[in-house]
């Protein structure tokens, strides 16, 4: 009988997913830094109303583009209101715009990815073919007809933006859903009476985490690079609410007199982005198992 | 009594190359006619070569691939006919365990939840429910209660077989399909899991389909035999009569080619009689699919299919020279390469 048992176990005692996620990932110094980053401007998202030093609409036309100091810390704009107190409120609206667009981006992209991917055969043809098409639309083109038909404003253009780049969750769930629906665990699910939209939530989904999780943070870096673009062109945000966008887009006039203008939210959005994509790698490096073989 | 499972005249061709409008232009021929009966609480071992069916038949019993033709019994039920939920519960009554332990176990899921996945696809919710079960169907297939909350690749081959084996364990079931199942792990493993298959079958009276292209194996675990070539049966027959009275010629040569462990005796064998490889299943031989490599090959044999010959009571042959099948075998019969090892 004894030669039936095998108890013998690892040498090392059970590490929990969290924690192997931990070690990888502290390991990687840049992205905790990035991590910290994407956490503060979160932060600042959500007290913005509370934290700003002076009111971001105020205009005081005597302070105009006051340069950096102590009555304005990061100077004024045009009008004279205080660009650190519009950045801050500004960061609310990028957040909202970047995660309202993934968040209507992987919805629609990701379940239709996965059952593309898992049936093949026609569903597949038609679902890829729609996504073809859809990819065909220049985003900006597209989040403008949607803002005349819908009206100006950041939750409409990011839905728009949101739609057009489905198809990269689609593209990407339909492929790695391809690879693991030959692995032989989905078989082995199969054997066992696991209904179709079983095995898809809980085998073929869990499996493409790491990719999913690089999609969401290339998506929410792109979508805050558009609702910069959309506010740029003025179809965004409207004034005099700000978003990184339009500031930027304001202050281009004035960038030879007031540098200041131009520079602080482009560095925000190059911040913001850089952080998202630092993190989206790591977090992708730090997931999974020994034997990931995707991606 | 019936039988566990009956298995009568089962078919799949799969379409192989295809014409620009997607009609195929020809069929490989994985099974053609395939009858087999696993009785309760025995093993009936299946043997080919690769490409022979063998894997193909495992999946058309579970309906994961459908037959072109065929019946399927499972006790009094026909599965084949079965749908939808249906045919998930019945597959959870002859669940399969697959040949490479590495690839049949979800990398994300933990040994716990692999076992009692097929208890919660029956709505068993209860986490210290699924808890206690797991530690059981652990502790059945010889597995510490602490392996439950492993990753699969913490683990070796044979303790994720044995793991495969608890899953398809979890429900009970009276039949469980092993294809290829020890195939891929090295030999003490396989000594190890092949006993465990043979306690479990005392403890628990559950069939076994046993897959394998190995012979020798086959032998030490199957009461009964069926032997593969082309996607046909050629010979079926109890394990030991099989062995001892090899009809068909396409067995006898499967028997030489097993290589025995002394040396001496090795050598002094006579050397398999058959030469070449199996031939594509896509262009199947005309009569009887073995006559190109047949030493006993005749005009008949080219242009006729044999027919189903009775040996002896429950041995059967599918060769029209059974007439010239030698008495039993003086010859030393191969040993198990597992002899010793467990």
């Amino acid at each position: 009988m004894t030669a039936l048992v095998e108890k013998a176990l690892p040498a090392t005692p059970p590490e929990s997913a969290w924690r192997a996620f931990r070690r990888r990932f502290g390991r990687q110094r840049l992205a905790v830094v990035m991590a910290g980053v994407l956490g503060v401007l979160v932060l600042i998202a959500v007290l913005a109303p509370w934290i700003t030093p002076q009111d971001p609409n105020a205009q005081t036309l005597l302070d105009r583009l006051d340069a950096p100091g102590a009555e304005h810390w990061l100077g004024a704009d045009d009008l004279g209101r205080d660009v650190a107190s519009r950045l801050i409120v500004a960061t609310r609206v990028t957040i909202y715009a970047g995660a309202l667009a993934t968040v209507v981006s992987m919805v629609i992209g990701l379940p239709f990815g996965l059952l593309a991917g898992y049936l093949r055969g026609w569903t597949d043809a038609v679902l890829s073919r729609i996504a073809d098409a859809l990819m065909a639309i220049p985003p900006l083109l597209f989040a403008m007809a949607i803002v005349a038909v819908l009206g100006r404003g950041v939750t409409n253009a990011m839905i728009a933006i949101g739609i057009v780049t489905a198809p990269r969750f689609f593209r990407m769930a339909r492929g790695v859903a391809l690879v693991i629906r030959e692995e032989t665990y989905i078989e082995a699910a199969r054997s066992i009476g696991c209904p179709t939209s079983t095995i898809v939530r809980t085998h073929v989904l869990p499996n493409m985490a790491s990719p999913l999780i690089v999609q969401v943070s290339i998506t929410m870096g792109f979508a805050i690079l558009f609702e910069a673009g959309l506010s740029f062109l003025g179809l965004g945000v409207q004034p005099p609410d700000a978003s990184w966008g339009s500031m930027l887009q304001r202050s281009t006039q004035f960038a030879g007199e007031a540098p200041w203008l131009v520079l602080l939210p482009g560095l925000a959005i190059l911040l913001t982005v850089l952080a998202l994509n630092t993190v989206g790698d790591a977090v992708r490096d730090s997931v999974g198992r020994e034997n990931r073989r995707l991606v | 009594m019936t039988a566990l499972l009956e298995v009568s005249n089962l078919a799949k061709a799969f379409p192989a190359r295809r014409t620009g409008f997607g009609r195929a232009r020809a069929w490989v021929h994985a099974v053609r006619d395939v009858s087999f009966a696993v009785e309760h609480g025995r093993t009936l071992g299946v043997v080919g070569e690769s490409g022979s069916g063998k894997s193909t038949a495992a999946r058309l019993l579970l309906g994961l691939v459908r037959p072109d033709a065929g019946t399927v019994r499972l006790g009094e039920v026909d599965v084949l006919a079965a749908r939808g939920a249906d045919l998930h519960a019945l597959r959870r009554r002859m669940p399969m365990v697959f040949q490479d332990p590495y690839s049949s176990l979800d990398p994300t899921w933990v040994v716990r939840d692999i076992v009692t996945e097929p208890l919660r696809l029956v709505g068993e919710r209860s986490r210290p429910v699924l808890g206690a079960r797991a530690e059981e169907l652990l502790e059945l297939v010889g597995l510490a209660p602490a392996f439950a909350r492993r990753y699969p690749h913490e683990l070796s081959g044979g303790q994720r077989q044995r793991i495969a084996l608890a899953r398809a364990l979890a429900c009970e079931p009276d039949l469980v399909v092993l294809d290829e199942a020890v195939a891929a792990l090295d030999v003490s493993t396989r000594a190890g899991i092949i006993n465990l298959l043979q306690d479990l079958q005392d403890r628990l009276g559950v069939g076994y389909l046993f897959i394998s292209h190995d012979l020798a194996l086959v032998r030490v675990v199957s009461h009964d035999l069926a032997v593969m070539y082309l996607g046909r049966i050629v010979e079926s027959g109890p394990t030991e009569q099989v062995y001892a009275r090899p009809a068909h010629p396409y067995t006898r040569a499967l028997i030489a080619a097993a290589p025995v462990p002394d040396p001496v005796v090795q050598r002094a064998r006579d050397r398999p009689p058959v030469r070449g490889e199996v031939p594509s299943a896509l262009a199947v031989p005309s009569g009887c699919a073995f006559h190109t490599r047949c030493p006993l090959a005749t005009d008949v044999c080219r242009t006729t299919e044999p027919p189903e010959v009775a040996i002896a009571p429950g041995h059967t042959a599918a060769c029209h020279h059974t007439e010239s099948v030698p008495g039993p075998r003086s010859e030393p019969v191969p040993e198990p390469v597992l002899k010793g090892t467990s």
